[in-house]
């Protein structure tokens, strides 16, 4: 067994052949920052796609979330809802767009990508509950800058 | 100075827990051989038969892949049908790189 560590990238980078079999159409799907999706829990449906990996960093206590790593995306989706407005969520949030061209090829229309993933969902979750705590009113950013110090 | 102590300690943290694994489990951790991609070329167009391995999801592979890659995602590798039955053939996984 070998590993072909440049993968894809490197493989369009020598423009050596590929494939592609499914045009996904090309998408903007805006992005929402896990503030707003904090402060608006009621209105989202959260799609964890990151799998195990998403699971390694955290766990999703709040809001409605279903859990269909991107491996089985192809064979689950149908699990989503089609009234709600869906936040994907991955690890870092590089594969949330791919996942949202997928869904928006099957007919959902009202997506949305988590910016930063699920490191930046829990990082927030956590200031905010923390502040919530010590009732403090001190914005999250500058908690976390002060931490730094 | 305490930095540097630090790492003096991991690393020989890290050895000793190397040096608790089975021979055949840190040689997986460790000595992994990889190829480049004009020998991968060569070797998937012109040599013996082999299979190059996609480990991203079906989504993704359909979007785009290496012509004459099969898809073995990350989380289903264990008895996929995509790999070789034969254990000589060339077998190279790829996905998305690093970054």
């Amino acid at each position: 067994m070998k590993l072909y560590n440049g993968g894809l990238p490197d493989w369009i980078r020598k423009r050596y052949p590929v494939l592609r079999t499914v045009n996904y159409p090309k998408v903007n799907i805006p992005k929402v920052f896990p503030e707003q999706v904090y402060k608006n829990i009621n209105d989202f449906v959260i799609l964890d796609i990151g799998g195990e990996a998403l699971r390694r960093i955290g766990e999703f206590h709040r809001g409605d979330v279903i859990h269909i790593p991107l491996d089985d995306l192809e064979e689950k989706y149908t699990a989503l809802p089609k009234d709600k407005k869906i936040v994907i969520v991955d690890v870092m949030g590089k594969q949330e767009n791919i996942a949202g061209r997928f869904l928006t090829m099957k007919g959902y229309d009202n997506l949305a990508e988590m910016a930063g993933g699920g490191r930046a969902w829990f990082k927030t979750i956590r200031i905010i509950e923390m502040e919530k705590k010590k009732g403090g009113t001190r914005p999250p950013a500058e908690k976390e800058n002060m931490a730094k110090e | 100075m305490k930095k540097n102590s630090l790492l003096l300690v991991l690393f020989m943290v890290v050895s000793a827990w190397m040096a608790t694994l089975p021979a055949s489990v840190s040689a997986m951790v460790v000595d992994i051989p990889t190829i480049d991609a004009d020998t991968l070329k060569y070797e998937l167009y012109h040599g013996p038969p082999m299979v190059l391995a996609n480990a991203l999801s079906p989504i993704e592979f359909k979007d785009l892949t290496i012509r004459g890659s099969v898809n073995v995602p990350s989380s289903k590798v264990q008895g996929n049908p995509n790999l070789p039955e034969d254990k000589d053939t060339l077998l190279v996984f790829f996905c998305k790189g690093p970054g």
